[in-house]
C-alpha cells in the first residue's frame, strides 16, 4: 500500500508496464510471455498481424480479459477501474445504446468517468456529429459510429488514449483528420496506443512501435530507429548495365536489386548522393533519377515476419 | 416496455373480479348448486387477492430483467462500461438496483390498486381493516424481487436473450417441478421457485370454502425467509462468477 502511494507521487513512473503477460484461449497461444514499457508521451503503435494478439493485450489492459499469468501496471499502481477513469478507449467495434441518442449515450460515458456534460458538444464537433447529435445511435452508418466512439474515449480530459484500429470503415478524409486528432492530442502530451495493421498510418503518427506475431513481441523500438536503420539510393538512367557495372565498384554498396528501371541500392553507410552523382558523371554515366530512400515500416514489417517464418 | 408491463398489471388487478366472476357464471350453469358471486376486492381481502393474481404476472418482471442485461451483452455495451471505468462489482449493483426499483414499482402499483379497490367495495372502512392483511404487499414485493434475481443470475450466465428465456423457462417447468417430486415435501418446500410461489397462497374464498378447502390465510414466515435467503444467494452467486470472467 506505501508503495502504491510513494509510486503515485512518482512522475518518472512509466504510463504502463507489462510484465510476462501470458493467454491462452484453449490451445491457442493467444499471448507469450509478453512484456512492454510504455513511457508518458510516447505514441506507441501495436503492429501485428490477424491473430497476432494486439486485441487480446487491450482487452486485458482494460479489464475485459483476464490473463493466465504476468501482471501490468498502470501509472505505477496495480490495475483498479479508478484506473481506467484516466483512460480512453476504443476496443474493436464502436459499443453503445442502439435506442439512445448520441448525446445520451456519451452522457452515461461522462457519468461513469465522474465528469459533467459541459465538453460533450465540444466533442461531437471535433468529430463532426454535432448536428446528428439528438440521433438515435442505431441510425448512424459505420463511420459515425467510429467517430461517436472516438468522442467517447476523450470524454473526460484522459491522460491515455488506446485505439483499436480507429480507422476501421472511415472514408480517407476521415482517416486523415483521425490522423491529425491523434497527431494534436499527441502534442499535448497525452500517451497513445495505437493497435492497427495499416502500416502506413502507424508510420506517419506514431514515435515508438512494437511488433507482435503469434502473440510473442518481435521489435520494439523507436519508429525513427527502424527508419534509419537502412537507407537505400534509388538511380535511373537509360544504360542501367552500365550503371549497375559502376555502382558495384563503389565501396558503400551493400545490396543491388533492379526493381522495374530502377536500380535499389542499400547501403551500408552514409552517403551524399550529390557526391556520387558526380562521380558517376566523371565515369560518363548521366543519371535521370537519384533519390536517397528511407526504409519503410512496410518492408521492415514484412521483412521481420517473413524472417521468422523464413 | 416497462410501462406494458405496468399497464398489464393494473388490467389484472382491475378485470381479475370480471373474470373470475365470468368463470363462476359458466360454471354455475352446470353445477348443481349456484353459486353466489363474491368480490374480490374489499378490505381486508383484496391485498391477498390481488398479490395472487398479479403473482401470474411476474413471468413478465423476469423477462424485464432478462432483457435489458442481456442487452448490454449483445450490444457490448457491458464491455465498453466496464473500459471506461465502471468496475465489474458496479455493474453487477447498478443491475440489482435495476431488480429491486422494479420490484417496488410493482409492489407500488399493487398497493395503489388495492388502495383504490378496497374503498370501493369496502362497505364499512376502519384503519385497521385496511392493514389487517397488509403484509401481502412487502409479500409481494418479496415473491417478485427473488424471482426477479433469479432471471438476473440466469441472464447474466446465459448472456443471450432467447437462450436466457429457455434456461428460466426449462428450470421453472421442468428441472425444479422434477427435483421437487424426488424430494420429500418437508425439503421441496426449500427450493427458490417453491419457495417463491409459497409466499402468497391461493386465497381462500366463498367458493373453496364450500368443498371444504382451506388455503393458508397468511404469509409463512419460512417461505420468507427462504425467499431472502435466496436473494442473497443468487446475488453472490453473480458477484463469483463475475469476477475472472472474460467479458
Amino acid at each position: 500500500m506505501l508503495r502504491n502511494k510513494l509510486k503515485l507521487n512518482d512522475l518518472s513512473a512509466p504510463v504502463l508496464e507489462i510484465s510476462h503477460l501470458s493467454k491462452s484461449y484453449g490451445h491457442i497461444r493467444a499471448l507469450d510471455d509478453f512484456s512492454l514499457t510504455i513511457q508518458k508521451g510516447e505514441v506507441m503503435g501495436i503492429l501485428g498481424p490477424n491473430g497476432s494478439g494486439k486485441t487480446t493485450t487491450l482487452g486485458i489492459l482494460l479489464d475485459i480479459l483476464k490473463a493466465d499469468r504476468g501482471n501490468y501496471q498502470w501509472f505505477g499502481q496495480n490495475p483498479d477501474s479508478s484506473i481506467r477513469r484516466r483512460i480512453g478507449a476504443l476496443l474493436e467495434q464502436p459499443s453503445f445504446y442502439p435506442y439512445l441518442s448520441a448525446v445520451k449515450n456519451l452522457q452515461i460515458v461522462a457519468d461513469i468517468k465522474g465528469v459533467g456534460y459541459h465538453e460533450i458538444d465540444d466533442y461531437l464537433k471535433k468529430v463532426g456529429l454535432y448536428e446528428r447529435r439528438f440521433s438515435k445511435f442505431k441510425t448512424f452508418s459505420l463511420g459515425m459510429k467510429q467517430r461517436l466512439a472516438i468522442a467517447a474515449a476523450l470524454i473526460g480530459n484522459p491522460e491515455v488514449l488506446i485505439l483499436d484500429e480507429p480507422t476501421n470503415g472511415l472514408d480517407p478524409k476521415s482517416i486523415a483528420e483521425i490522423r491529425n486528432l491523434i497527431i494534436e492530442i499527441a502534442g499535448k502530451g497525452l500517451t497513445v496506443i495505437l493497435a492497427s495493421h495499416l502500416l502506413d498510418e502507424v508510420q506517419k503518427t506514431c514515435s515508438h512501435v512494437t511488433i507482435l506475431d503469434k502473440g510473442k513481441s518481435m521489435h520494439s523500438g523507436r519508429v525513427e530507429d527502424v527508419l534509419n536503420s537502412a537507407t537505400q539510393l534509388e538511380l535511373k538512367t537509360h544504360n542501367m548495365s552500365e550503371l549497375t557495372k559502376a555502382m558495384a565498384a563503389f565501396d558503400f554498396v551493400a545490396e543491388t536489386r533492379l526493381e522495374k528501371d530502377t536500380l535499389i541500392i542499400s547501403l551500408n553507410k552514409e552517403v551524399d548522393p550529390a557526391q556520387v552523382n558526380k562521380e558517376l558523371v566523371a565515369q560518363g554515366i548521366f543519371l535521370s533519377h537519384i533519390m536517397l530512400r528511407k526504409r519503410s515500416l512496410e518492408s521492415y514489417f514484412l521483412e521481420l515476419l517473413s524472417g521468422k517464418n523464413g | 416496455m416497462i410501462s406494458v408491463y405496468a399497464a398489464l398489471l393494473l388490467m389484472v388487478f382491475f378485470g381479475a373480479e370480471k373474470f373470475v366472476n365470468g368463470v363462476l357464471a359458466n360454471a354455475s350453469t352446470t353445477a348443481p348448486v349456484t353459486m353466489p358471486g363474491f368480490t374480490l376486492y374489499s378490505f381486508p381481502l383484496v391485498w391477498q387477492n390481488l398479490a395472487f393474481f398479479a403473482g401470474f404476472l411476474k413471468i413478465f418482471l423476469a423477462l424485464i430483467v432478462l432483457f435489458f442485461i442481456t442487452n448490454e451483452f449483445s450490444n457490448k455495451t457491458i464491455r465498453q462500461n466496464i473500459m471506461n471505468g465502471m468496475s465489474r462489482n458496479q455493474f453487477i449493483l447498478s443491475k440489482l438496483l435495476f431488480v429491486v426499483l422494479l420490484s417496488l414499482v410493482s409492489a407500488a402499483i399493487l398497493f395503489a390498486s388495492g388502495l383504490v379497490l378496497g374503498f370501493l367495495y369496502t362497505d364499512e372502512l376502519t384503519t385497521a381493516l385496511i392493514l389487517k392483511k397488509a403484509v401481502f404487499i412487502p409479500a409481494y414485493f418479496l415473491e417478485v424481487l427473488t424471482f426477479g434475481i433469479l432471471a438476473m443470475l440466469i441472464a447474466f450466465l446465459v448472456q443471450r436473450s432467447i437462450l436466457a428465456i429457455g434456461a428460466l423457462a426449462l428450470y421453472y417447468y421442468i428441472i425444479e417441478p422434477i427435483i421437487s417430486s424426488m424430494l420429500p415435501d418437508k425439503y421441496a418446500n426449500y427450493l427458490p421457485v417453491e419457495a417463491i410461489g409459497n409466499l402468497i397462497d391461493i386465497p381462500n374464498s366463498a367458493l373453496m370454502q364450500m368443498f371444504g378447502v382451506s388455503f393458508r390465510e397468511n404469509v409463512s414466515m419460512q417461505d420468507a425467509i427462504t425467499c431472502l435467503i435466496y436473494c442473497g444467494f443468487f446475488t453472490v452467486l453473480i458477484f463469483l462468477f463475475f469476477r475472472r470472467k472474460d467479458i
